[in-house]
């Protein structure tokens, strides 16, 4: 199988990925300071507030029916304190994305608004799986499933112009349609993802789940973020949120779930939870606005 | 006056008379199931997600689970006029992961669909047609006019499922 891509089409690739946005400043600012333990709410309201479109925006998700706060909150320092300055962080990062992600991605045949509410599910459900297997990373869960397939903007006018072969190439050799991405272009939407978090310079950790959220087995270190990635992502796709003409040619790393001791049950539990949630977050896909700049 | 309505996971919508139709978007694992009673012309589509429910879930949502979707979508027909014996079912969706190797774990798709045929049994209700299982997304439609079902592969081609207001569709296909 060819699995180097052509010199230019790579080229291609980087230029495209060169193209996109930055994430704002705020951004990676918030980003920088709750990784310090020393960082208090008013800070962080601070810094988000010299931004006064994304404290708009932060406020207004913060507002919005899927955190159910018993009253409306007014100020940045106030929601700062009643979230927490982590939720606040995946606020700042979700206003700061939701125009790329939701694009209408037609390489996949997912209409606009699905990559996004594909990416909600996921950062949901990376939450949830994080929470029941008790591992302190829920909020750090939240953004790495909330991002896991942002290389699918970039490669998505590639995967368009070549979609059948890809396929085919999947149907045809037995294997998944990532992999088929990688036969057929030269590269993959994990690769092009973790290329765009480099960019935008992710924490490396972050850079790894979007690298290998299709082969956690295949990262350097096995950081058991990735397996909660992987397993959200496939519950995601599975229940067809956001499924797009790949389908669920997706392979799954059973050994996820005696990882973390899932069973059927949970799996079920666990789907529901999601389906649960998305409902509720229909509020948070109403916020049309475009943050990055 | 026709409604065009999107059934969301784990919603029933109900619509009566001609000029409506019911859309399930993205079916991946999850069924979309079709009925229709073609004399009054009510059509109902219920988004099932998983196939039991337990007791403590089902809540504002009995649509979300095979076993109590079927019984509560007939409920919701009777109310705006139609008879159970006059209903008849089609369904799609029930995909699963591609299998590359060893079974899954993750075979909801195929429990679901199990589960919806085996709730349609019980309620006694005809299935004329079904488009489950493989490894594609679908898009499902009812057109309320005369119970035309149509599905789509996300990626793929629309066909017509079954017509279940016509006359000759009477019984079943077998389960």
């Amino acid at each position: 199988m060819n699995t180097a891509a052509a010199p230019e089409k790579l080229q291609q690739l980087v230029q495209t990925i060169r193209d996109l946005p930055a994430l704002p400043e705020v951004v990676v600012r918030v980003m920088r300071m709750t990784e310090d333990p020393r960082t208090d709410a008013q800070s962080i309201a601070r810094v988000i507030a010299t931004d006064q479109a994304m404290a708009a925006r932060v406020l207004k998700l913060a507002n919005s029916a899927f955190y159910g706060l018993p009253r409306r909150v007014s100020t940045l320092s106030e929601a700062v304190v009643i979230l927490g300055f982590r939720t606040i962080k995946n606020l700042a990062i979700a206003a700061s994305t939701f125009e790329l992600l939701n694009r209408e991605i037609a390489g996949y045949w997912l209409q606009r608004g699905e990559l996004w509410r594909h990416s909600l599910a996921c950062a949901i459900g990376a939450q949830l799986i994080a929470r029941r297997v008790r591992l302190p990373v829920v909020e750090e869960a939240f953004v790495a499933g909330l991002l896991h397939d942002i290389g699918k903007v970039a490669i998505n006018l590639f995967v368009r112009e070549q979609f059948d072969q890809i396929m085919e190439c999947a149907l045809k050799e037995r294997i998944a349609f990532v992999e088929a991405e990688q036969a057929v272009l030269g590269f993959n939407h994990a690769m092009a993802g973790g290329l765009i978090a480099e960019k935008w310079n992710l924490p490396p950790s972050l850079v790894a789940v979007i690298k290998y959220h299709h082969q956690p087995s295949s990262a350097p270190e096995r950081e058991p973020m990735i397996s909660i990635v992987h397993l959200a992502d496939v519950l995601s796709i599975t229940l067809g949120i956001g499924i797009g003409g790949d389908g669920l040619y997706y392979h799954f790393e059973e050994d996820t779930l005696a990882m973390f001791g899932l069973e059927q049950a949970d799996l079920d539990d666990l789907c529901e939870q999601i389906v649960e949630q998305m409902a509720r977050a229909a509020s948070l896909q109403e916020q049309p606005e475009v943050v990055l700049q | 006056m026709g409604v065009q309505l999107t059934v969301g996971m784990g919603e029933i919508h109900v619509v009566r008379g001609a000029g409506n139709v019911l859309t399930a978007l993205g079916l991946g694992s999850c069924i979309g199931v079709c009925l229709y009673d073609p004399l009054v012309r009510v059509a109902g589509m219920v988004h099932v997600v998983l196939p039991q429910s337990q007791a403590d879930k089902i809540g504002e949502l009995p649509g979300k689970f095979a076993d109590s979707a079927i019984p509560a979508t007939v409920q919701r027909m009777v109310e705006q006029g139609a008879s159970p014996s006059r209903l008849k079912a089609a369904i799609a969706g029930g995909a699963q992961l591609f299998q590359f190797g060893a079974s899954s774990t993750l075979d909801v798709g195929a429990r679901n669909a199990e589960a919806v045929v085996a709730a349609l049994r019980q309620a006694g209700i005809p299935l004329l047609a079904k488009d489950v299982g493989g490894s594609v997304g679908r898009t499902l439609r009812l057109i309320s006019d005369n119970g035309l079902v149509v599905v789509r592969t996300i990626g793929g081609a629309e066909r017509e499922l079954a017509t279940l207001g016509s006359i000759l569709a009477s019984s079943g296909v077998a389960a």
